[in-house]
C-alpha cells in the first residue's frame, strides 16, 4: 500500500512539476484558421488531420517539393510576442526520403526585426557540417539528417542554442510592407530600450545541392509545437 | 534605460489611474492603461470594485489605451487593474477610484443562465473542455457573466455560435491566459451586440491533475437585433456578425488599441477603417449612419484632407502617392463620393464650411476643386477620364492608377471612369442639396455622356464584358476583371442585355474562350469572385508585383495572389448590388446565401498563405477594412436606404418570404431612428423615432422627420 502511495505521489509530483508551454499548437479540432502557420519556398501547402494517437488528437501535414533552385522548405509560425526560453517541435520526415539527407533548423524573428539562428537538429554522433546562409556568409553548423518515418523532437533553448544573430535587414519584399501598412508600429518607439520578444519562427527543412528528392512530392508531419 | 522606460510606463499608468474618475450610471467610465511586460503581448484585467472583473482584449506591450465599464449603481468604487502577458508575467495591481452619479440603472435583460460547471481531471495540458449555454433563439448578446469559484480556469476563451453549436467562433476580445486568481469577483465579457443562439467557455490549456470549475453563467441581451427580420436564421445572424467583425470591428483584437489599428498573426482581425483617399467612400458608407467614435475620428482625418493646388487628392494625408509609390487617379472620385455621402447622411454643414488649414479652402470648395481636376486635368468634360501621367499609361512598365495596384490600370481606365461616373452623380446630389439645380443637371447630363462613352470604349463585344483599360497606344486590355464589371453594373453603367451577359459570365453559364478560370471556378473562393479570369502571367509586363514575380515559383501564380486569380471580399458588395439592380433581389440573395454558407464555417477568418509565405490570396482581414461593405448591402440593398439630396431615400427590396426587415440605431442628420420595412404596411409612417415604410415603393424622410412617398432618385 505504501509502495502504491509512493508511486502515486511520485507520478503526481512529476505531473505537477512539469512546466507547461505558454503557447502551443497541437492541431486539435476545431482547427483554427488563424493558427499562424504559413508555408514558404519548397513548402507548398498545409493539411490538418485527426490522429488520436498524437498530442491534440491531430497533426499537420506539410506538403513539400524540393527543386534544385529551391532546396529549403520553410514553415513560418507566427505567435504572440513572447519571451521565449525554449521551443519544442515534434516532426516526422516521410518514409520515402529513405537515406536522402534532410536537415532541420530554425531562425526566429524578434519584435525589433532582428533574427536569431538556432543550432540545427543533431542526433548523437550522426552529424555533418551544413552551410547556413547568414548576412556574414555561410556559417557551418553540425546537423544530423532526419530519420525517415520516425518522430523526432527538435528542442532549442534561448539563448544557449543561438549560434548567430543578425540585425534587421531591409525588407526585400515591398508587399510585406503593404501587408503591414498602417500598423502604427513606427509610432511605438519602444523597441530601442526594451528587450525584444520573439514573434515568429522560420522552421526549415533543407536538402543538399544534389538531392534525389528534387521534384518529388513529400509530406512532412508535425505533431506539436510548444513554446516555453 | 530599459528600466526607466518601464518605470515611466508604470508610473504613468499609476498616475493616470491614481486620479479619481467620475462616471455616471448612464455613460461608461474610461480608465487609461499602459504597461510593458518585457515587450510581450498582454491583456489587462480590470477589477471594477463592484464585484465584477473584465479582461481586455490582447494588446502590444506599452500601448496607451482605455478600458470602459458601465456602473449600474451610483456610489464610490475602489477598482484596480493589472497587466498579464502571454508568457504569464503579471504587473503590480494599480488602484483607481470612480465616483458614479445618477440613478440606479437596469442591466439589460437576462436571456440565459446555467448553473455551476466542473471540468474533468485531465492528464494532458492540451485537452480542451467546454461549458455551454444554449439559448432558445437568436439574440443580440450584451454581456456574459461567468460566476466565480475557487478553481476558476486560467486559460480559456469565450465563443459563440449562430447554429446551435454546429460551428463556434471566437469572441476575439475574450481570450485569457494566466488569468490571476480573482477571489469572489465574477468575470464579465462584453459582446457588444454580436448575434448568437449559444455561447461557451472553452478551456484552452489545462493543468494536468487539476480540475477547473465555474460558478455558473448569466447572459444578457436583447431579442431585437441591429439588423432584424421576420426570417430568423443564419442569414440575418451572419449579416449582423459580419458588421461586428468587419464593419465596427468592435470585438476584434487591435494590438494598438484603435479599431483601425492592424493586428498580426495569430490574431488577425477585422479593421474598422483606413481613412485614406481610396477608402473614403467605403469608410463613409460604413460609418456615416452610426454614432460610433470611429465616425468622429474619420471626420477629423478628412477635415483637412490634402489636395494639390490643381485639385488632385492625395493618396493619404502624408503623401500624394499610394504607398509613396505613384499617383492614383481614382482618389478624386473616391474623395467626392465619400465626403458627399458623409455630408448628406449627417447634414454636417460645419464640416463643409471648415476652411482647410493648409489651403484656406472650405471643404465644399475642395469638393468642387476635386471635381474640376477630373473635368479639366483628366479631360472628364469629354466624357472619359484620360490619365496623362507618364507613369500611368497602362503600358508594360507603367504603374497602376487605382486601388488595384498590381494591374497597370492607366491612360483610359474603366475602373477609374466608373468611379468618375459615380462622382458626377454625387456632385449632382450635393449641388441639388444647395439648390443649384442647374449645376446638378449639368453633372447629370455629363454622367449620361460618360455612360455612353464608357460603353463605347470599354465594352468587349467578343468576351461580353467590360475591359480593364485602353493603354496609351490604344490597345484594349481585358483580363476578365470581375471587379470592374461589378463596379460598373452596381453603378448602373450597363444596359439590361450587357448586364445579363456579364452576370452569365460570372455565374459560369457563359464560357469566355481563353479564360483561365471558367464556370463554377470563377467563385472558387466562394466569398467572392476571382479578381480576374485570365492569368496575368500571359502578360507579365502589365502587372507590377511589388518585388515578386508571376512565374510559378513566385507569389503571382494564378490563384495564389488576390490580384491574380485570388479574391478580395469587398467586391461582393458590388456583386450583390449588380445582381439586385439587373436580376432582382432573389438573385442577390442566392449569392448572399453562398457568402453566408462560407461565413458560417469560420466567419471568413481565413488567411491562406502561398508558397512564398505571403497571405495575400484572399483579402478579408488585416488591411481590408472595406470588408465591412458587404453587410452594408443589408442597409442600402435589402432595406434600400441611402441619403439623397432631398433626404433619406428608402426603396426596399425585401426577399421572398421576409414579412419585414429593420435596422435600429440608424442615424440621419443628427437623429437616431429605427427603420422598418413591412409588407403589412400600406402607408409610410413615423412615430417618435420609429419609421415604418411599405415593402413596395420609394419613400423619402426629410431632416425634419417627415416621411412620404417620393419619386425615385
Amino acid at each position: 500500500m505504501r509502495k502504491l502511495f509512493l508511486i502515486v505521489f511520485m507520478m503526481a509530483g512529476y505531473l505537477w512539476s512539469e512546466d507547461l508551454p505558454v503557447w502551443f499548437d497541437t492541431f486539435q479540432e476545431p482547427l483554427e484558421s488563424q493558427s499562424g502557420w504559413q508555408t514558404f519556398r519548397a513548402a507548398t501547402a498545409l493539411q490538418f488531420e485527426k490522429d488520436r494517437s498524437l498530442a491534440g488528437d491531430g497533426l499537420m501535414k506539410v506538403k513539400v517539393r524540393f527543386l534544385p533552385k529551391v532546396r529549403t522548405a520553410i514553415l513560418i509560425w507566427r505567435f504572440p510576442d513572447v519571451q521565449m526560453k525554449q521551443f519544442r517541435l515534434r516532426v516526422q520526415a516521410p518514409e520515402e526520403i529513405g537515406d536522402a539527407d534532410v536537415y532541420l533548423r530554425m531562425v526566429t524573428n524578434d519584435t525589433k526585426g532582428d533574427a536569431a539562428f538556432f543550432k540545427p537538429w543533431v542526433h548523437g554522433d550522426s552529424s555533418a557540417d551544413i552551410p547556413i546562409g547568414t548576412a556574414d556568409g555561410n556559417k557551418f553548423q553540425p546537423a544530423s539528417p532526419l530519420p525517415s518515418g520516425e518522430w523526432i523532437t527538435y528542442e532549442v533553448t534561448m539563448p544557449d542554442d543561438v549560434f548567430y544573430e543578425q540585425k534587421k535587414q531591409k525588407p526585400s519584399h515591398a508587399v510585406q510592407d503593404f501587408a503591414l501598412m498602417n500598423t502604427g508600429r513606427g509610432q511605438l518607439n519602444l523597441s530601442a530600450e526594451s528587450r525584444p520578444a520573439t514573434e515568429a519562427f522560420f522552421i526549415s527543412f533543407t536538402v543538399p545541392d544534389y538531392s534525389p528528392l528534387f521534384g518529388r512530392d513529400l509530406e512532412f508531419l508535425v505533431d506539436f509545437a510548444e513554446i516555453y | 534605460m530599459k528600466f526607466f522606460l518601464r518605470a515611466f510606463l508604470w508610473f504613468g499608468a499609476l498616475w493616470a489611474s491614481a486620479a479619481e474618475f467620475k462616471g455616471s450610471t448612464e455613460t461608461p467610465v474610461q480608465i487609461p492603461y499602459a504597461q510593458d511586460l518585457n515587450e510581450e503581448m498582454l491583456y489587462y484585467v480590470f477589477d471594477w470594485g463592484d464585484g465584477t472583473v473584465s479582461p481586455s482584449s490582447i494588446k502590444r506591450s506599452g500601448i496607451h489605451g482605455f478600458m470602459e465599464h458601465q456602473y449600474v449603481n451610483p456610489g464610490a468604487y475602489n477598482g484596480r487593474f493589472c497587466a498579464v502577458s502571454i508568457g504569464g508575467k503579471q504587473s503590480e495591481w494599480s488602484s483607481f477610484t470612480v465616483n458614479v452619479s445618477g440613478e440606479a440603472s437596469e442591466r439589460s435583460t437576462e436571456i440565459g443562465r446555467r448553473d455551476g460547471w466542473e471540468g474533468r481531471k485531465t492528464r494532458e495540458y492540451w485537452k480542451r473542455q467546454a461549458c455551454e449555454l444554449q439559448l432558445d433563439n437568436l439574440y443580440a448578446l450584451d454581456q456574459l457573466t461567468v460566476k466565480s469559484t475557487t478553481n476558476f480556469p486560467s486559460h480559456f476563451r469565450i465563443e459563440y455560435s449562430i447554429n446551435d453549436g454546429k460551428n463556434w467562433y471566437k469572441l476575439n476580445s475574450a481570450q485569457c491566459f494566466f488569468l490571476p486568481s480573482l477571489g469572489k469577483s465574477d468575470v464579465v465579457f462584453s459582446f457588444n451586440g454580436v448575434v448568437a443562439n449559444a455561447v461557451r467557455l472553452l478551456v484552452t490549456r489545462s493543468t494536468p491533475g487539476e480540475v477547473v470549475s465555474i460558478g455558473g453563467m448569466e447572459l444578457t441581451g436583447q431579442k431585437e437585433l441591429l439588423f432584424d427580420c421576420s426570417q430568423r436564421g443564419p442569414v440575418i445572424a451572419a449579416l449582423n456578425n459580419m458588421w461586428y467583425a468587419y464593419g465596427s470591428a468592435v470585438n476584434e483584437v487591435h494590438l494598438d488599441y484603435h479599431t483601425w489599428g492592424q493586428s498580426k498573426r495569430p490574431f488577425e482581425s477585422g479593421v474598422s477603417y483606413l481613412g485614406n483617399a481610396e477608402w473614403i467612400a467605403w469608410d463613409a458608407l460604413e460609418f456615416s449612419w452610426t454614432d460610433a467614435k470611429e465616425l468622429g475620428e474619420l471626420r477629423a482625418k478628412w477635415l483637412d484632407y490634402p489636395l494639390d493646388e490643381d485639385g488632385y487628392v492625395w493618396a493619404c494625408p502624408a503623401d500624394p502617392r499610394h504607398l509613396f509609390h505613384n499617383r492614383h487617379y481614382d482618389n478624386n472620385a473616391c474623395y467626392i463620393n465619400g465626403v458627399v455621402h458623409y455630408f448628406l447622411q449627417t447634414g454636417d454643414e460645419a464640416f463643409l464650411d471648415h476652411a482647410c488649414t493648409a489651403t484656406g479652402k472650405t471643404n465644399l470648395e475642395k469638393l468642387r476643386l476635386a471635381m474640376r481636376y477630373q473635368l479639366e486635368q483628366l479631360g472628364g468634360t469629354n466624357g472619359v477620364l484620360t490619365i496623362t501621367d507618364p507613369e500611368v499609361q497602362g503600358l508594360p512598365e507603367s504603374k497602376s492608377g487605382n486601388y488595384w495596384d498590381y494591374y497597370n490600370f492607366g491612360h483610359q481606365s474603366a475602373f477609374d471612369n466608373a468611379e468618375f461616373y459615380r462622382s458626377l452623380q454625387s456632385m449632382a446630389k450635393l449641388e441639388r442639396y444647395f439648390g443649384n439645380d442647374e449645376k446638378a443637371a449639368e453633372y447629370n447630363a455629363l454622367a449620361g455622356t460618360v455612360k455612353e462613352k464608357f460603353n463605347e470604349l470599354f465594352w468587349n463585344d467578343e468576351a461580353g464584358r467590360y475591359i480593364g483599360w485602353i493603354d496609351a497606344n490604344g490597345v484594349k486590355q481585358d483580363f476578365g476583371f470581375t471587379f470592374v464589371n461589378q463596379h460598373a453594373l452596381a453603378y448602373g453603367l450597363a444596359d439590361e442585355e450587357r448586364a445579363r451577359g456579364v452576370l452569365e459570365w460570372l455565374d459560369g453559364k457563359r464560357i469566355v474562350s481563353d479564360d483561365t478560370s471558367t464556370g463554377k471556378d470563377i467563385y472558387h473562393f466562394a466569398l467572392g469572385a476571382r479578381a480576374n479570369t485570365i492569368d496575368m502571367a500571359t502578360a507579365p509586363g502589365l502587372v507590377e508585383t511589388w518585388g515578386g514575380g508571376l512565374d510559378p515559383d513566385e507569389e503571382g501564380k494564378y490563384g495564389l495572389s488576390m490580384q491574380n486569380g485570388g479574391s478580395i471580399f469587398y467586391t461582393s458588395y458590388y456583386d450583390l448590388h449588380s445582381r439586385l439592380r439587373y436580376e432582382g433581389i432573389d438573385d442577390a440573395m442566392k449569392r448572399l446565401g453562398n457568402i453566408v454558407d462560407e461565413f458560417e464555417k469560420d466567419e471568413l477568418r481565413r488567411v491562406p498563405s502561398n508558397h512564398v509565405g505571403h497571405t495575400l490570396i484572399v483579402g478579408v482581414l488585416l488591411c481590408f477594412p472595406e470588408s465591412g461593405l458587404v453587410p452594408m448591402f443589408y442597409v442600402d440593398g435589402i432595406l434600400g436606404i441611402s441619403p439623397v439630396a432631398d433626404g433619406l431615400q428608402m426603396k426596399p427590396n425585401l426577399p421572398a418570404g421576409w414579412e419585414w426587415a429593420s435596422v435600429k440605431s440608424y442615424w440621419f442628420q443628427g437623429k437616431e431612428y429605427s427603420i422598418r420595412v413591412d409588407r403589412s404596411a400600406t402607408l409610410p409612417r413615423i412615430e417618435k423615432n420609429k419609421v415604418t415604410v411599405p415593402a413596395d415603393g420609394t419613400f423619402i424622410m426629410t431632416s425634419d422627420g417627415t416621411v412620404s412617398a417620393g419619386e425615385e432618385l
